[in-house]
């Protein structure tokens, strides 16, 4: 094992750039999709689907299309703000920062995951940690002033694809608190992509408790309409 | 003999017993008031916080008062109630679901607790029903009528008859959404009053999904079980409970913060207080210490006659003991006097707003305290300065005892 410092001396890529073209993959300019999420706890097993527009690391659209009691929801993301259309009561909801820590559908993510996640390229220092035979190991530390939740962030990425292999969040005294696992690497046409994405809180009052992301269809860089990022959508695409 | 000799030094040296008396009963007096006083803000609080919402006993899912979520809640409703109705001891009991959701109304939306209610049962159990300040209290079968913390009211721009929008989870982690018709303002003083939406149980059961199904069962024991004993029911409570994936719990669980906010504040009052005692000890020990020292003659002559040293610590010792006595009979009459009339008439402080929810955030619904009244702290307040008064006299005797008879007398 061999400690590196700063650049990747199987590659001419530095560990910025490495942190980029994964985010860069994983997001697109811009992105549509159909997602599957199987939210696990030790009560339930539920599963939502959605449709899912993003452009951008700005700007996402999603629609809720199963089960039918949360069918036509829809949520709206602009930067940091987001809304929440609930066609049972025909309203359109702002969801204040105080509920940005609360979980999004009762899944393992947090609202403030949706919106922040952009961050971790420009919010965080990162170094390699160590050199393994395929894959880029990644210590992301918040920079001072970021308005981050995590204390630390270790990132395993293919060396080939860029791919993400997992994720590891840690909270500010180095508690492992939540792991991100990603699995079924798909060929698409411009680049590979994991279709499962395993959400695990490694928290002992969280045990049991696991999230399932199923990519059943995506998309990069195509044209979006632009309408979907308007106020106006959450209530035309909850129809 | 040694009361004899005593009680003639006392009376030889009129002003500086006068003195003495007149210090250590201030001390008593001081003592027993500001101890009352701080043990009725403390009381006042916790009772404050038990009775207006938190409830003397707590039964809740295991684990929920660490980790207050979906997993952690009373599951098996019927069969927790069945269990506590074998306890004569519960006065009352009701249920609640308390959720996290979000409220919106035209313009604003805020995060707090949507909470569903037994009406009728809840007020059997703390004082939200009469809480209600502006409009009416749920009555049962109200539907999507609810009752809106005052503060909250007005963070939103919402009135009486206003329609109140909020989004929550079910139990089942689907969205729990809904348009709730305010039918009226409650206002406790606690943080409650702006962030808490209170409903019918029997509505959020079907938007929740939570029949039988509780995030907490609130127990009222019977007035005698509120104090010392509680801990005890409690505890018989919860060995009752095992096997159904509930608990039970005193007030001191959830009200934990409020305890240690209150622990950090005795300690604060004790240490300021102490510098009173230590400096009326002092002003004591140097008193007795001027006394002794003025008799080093008289008392040389004791030692020179054949008086042994423990019997002039003796003579002395009965003088202070008799002086102490004095004050604090004097002290604690006095202070027992003062601390019972503010008891009955609770001192109240005239604050403005912005000082009052200052306060507020610390559990102090409003500024009127009562002292406690209790003959037993009286007492052992009263018992502390005696001692104090008896210490006071040890140094300046073993002092002067040390002297040589001769050297005693010889003494200027």
């Amino acid at each position: 094992m061999t400690l590196w410092c700063g650049y990747a001396a199987a590659s001419d890529m530095n560990v910025d750039q490495v942190v980029r073209e994964r985010d860069r993959l994983i997001r697109g300019d811009t992105s549509k999709g159909k997602y599957e999420m199987q939210i696990i706890s030790p009560r339930w097993k539920r599963t939502l689907k959605m449709d899912t527009w993003s452009s951008g690391n700005d700007r996402s659209f999603i629609v809720i299309t199963y089960p039918k009691k949360d069918k036509d929801t829809t949520f709206l993301r602009i930067k940091t703000d987001m809304w929440q259309y609930v066609p049972s009561i025909e309203k359109t909801i702002k969801i204040p920062p105080s509920m940005m820590l609360q979980s999004w559908m009762g899944s393992d993510f947090t609202n403030d995951d949706l919106v922040k996640e952009s961050s971790i390229v420009n919010d965080y220092t990162h170094k390699f940690l160590e050199e393994a035979k395929d894959l880029y190991v990644i210590e992301s530390i918040p920079k001072p002033e970021a308005p981050v939740v995590w204390g630390k962030v270790i990132q395993h990425i293919d060396k080939n694809t860029f791919v993400p292999v997992n994720d590891e969040f840690y909270d500010e005294d180095g508690t492992l608190i939540r792991k991100i696992i990603y699995d079924n690497v798909k060929k698409l046409p411009d680049r590979y992509y994991p279709m499962k994405w395993i959400v695990e809180p490694m928290t002992e009052e969280k045990k049991g408790h696991q999230t399932i992301i199923i990519i059943d269809e995506v998309e990069f860089n195509i044209p979006v309409d632009e309408g979907v990022f308007g106020m106006q959508a959450l209530k035309r695409h909850s129809r | 003999m040694f009361w004899i000799i005593a009680w003639r030094n006392i009376l030889a040296k009129k002003r500086r017993s006068v003195l003495t008396v007149l210090l250590s009963a201030l001390c008593t007096v001081f003592l027993v008031f500001v101890l009352s006083f701080m043990d009725g803000q403390h009381l006042k609080m916790i009772k404050d916080a038990v009775e207006i919402f938190t409830g003397y006993i707590q039964v809740t899912g295991k684990g929920y008062q660490d980790d207050p979520d979906y997993d952690h809640l009373v599951f098996d409703l019927d069969k927790v109630k069945k269990t506590i109705s074998g306890f004569p001891e519960i006065e009352s009991a009701s249920t609640r679901f308390q959720t996290f959701a979000l409220f919106a109304g035209e313009e604003a939306s805020v995060g707090g607790s949507l909470i569903g209610i037994d009406p009728v049962q809840e007020k059997k159990v703390s004082r939200i029903g009469s809480a209600v300040t502006g409009g009416d209290y749920l009555r049962g079968g109200d539907g999507r009528k609810c009752i809106v913390g005052k503060k909250l009211a007005e963070r939103l721009d919402l009135r009486i008859g206003d329609e109140l929008t909020y989004l929550s989870q079910s139990v089942d982690m689907s969205i729990a959404a809904d348009i709730l018709k305010i039918s009226g303002i409650f206002s406790t003083g606690s943080q409650m009053d702006s962030n808490t939406v209170f409903v019918d149980k029997e509505y959020m059961d079907g938007m929740f999904q939570t029949e039988n199904i509780a995030s907490h069962y609130i127990l009222l024991p019977s007035e005698k079980f509120r104090g010392g004993r509680l801990a005890g029911l409690v505890k018989r409570i919860d060995n009752k409970l095992a096997g159904t994936g509930a608990e039970a719990v005193s007030w001191k669980v959830p009200l934990k913060s409020l305890l240690q906010l209150l622990d950090v504040d005795s300690a604060f009052g004790y240490f300021s207080y102490g510098i009173v005692v230590v400096v009326t000890f002092f002003v004591i020990m140097i008193f007795f210490l001027i006394n002794v020292f003025q008799m080093t003659r008289e008392i040389g002559i004791m030692r020179a006659v054949g008086t042994a040293p423990a019997q002039i610590l003796k003579i002395f010792v009965t003088e202070s003991f008799i002086l102490g006595l004095i004050a604090v009979t004097i002290g604690g009459v006095i202070g027992g006097f003062i601390v019972h009339y503010y008891n009955t008439n609770p001192i109240t402080f005239d604050v403005s707003k912005e000082i009052l929810e200052q306060y507020q955030k610390w559990g102090v619904v409003d500024m009127s305290f009562p002292t406690v009244f209790s003959y037993l702290s009286i007492f052992y307040i009263c018992l502390f300065v005696f001692l104090l008064n008896i210490v006071a006299v040890l140094y300046p005797v073993f002092t002067v005892n040390r002297y040589k008879p001769i050297d005693a007398i010889h003494y200027v």
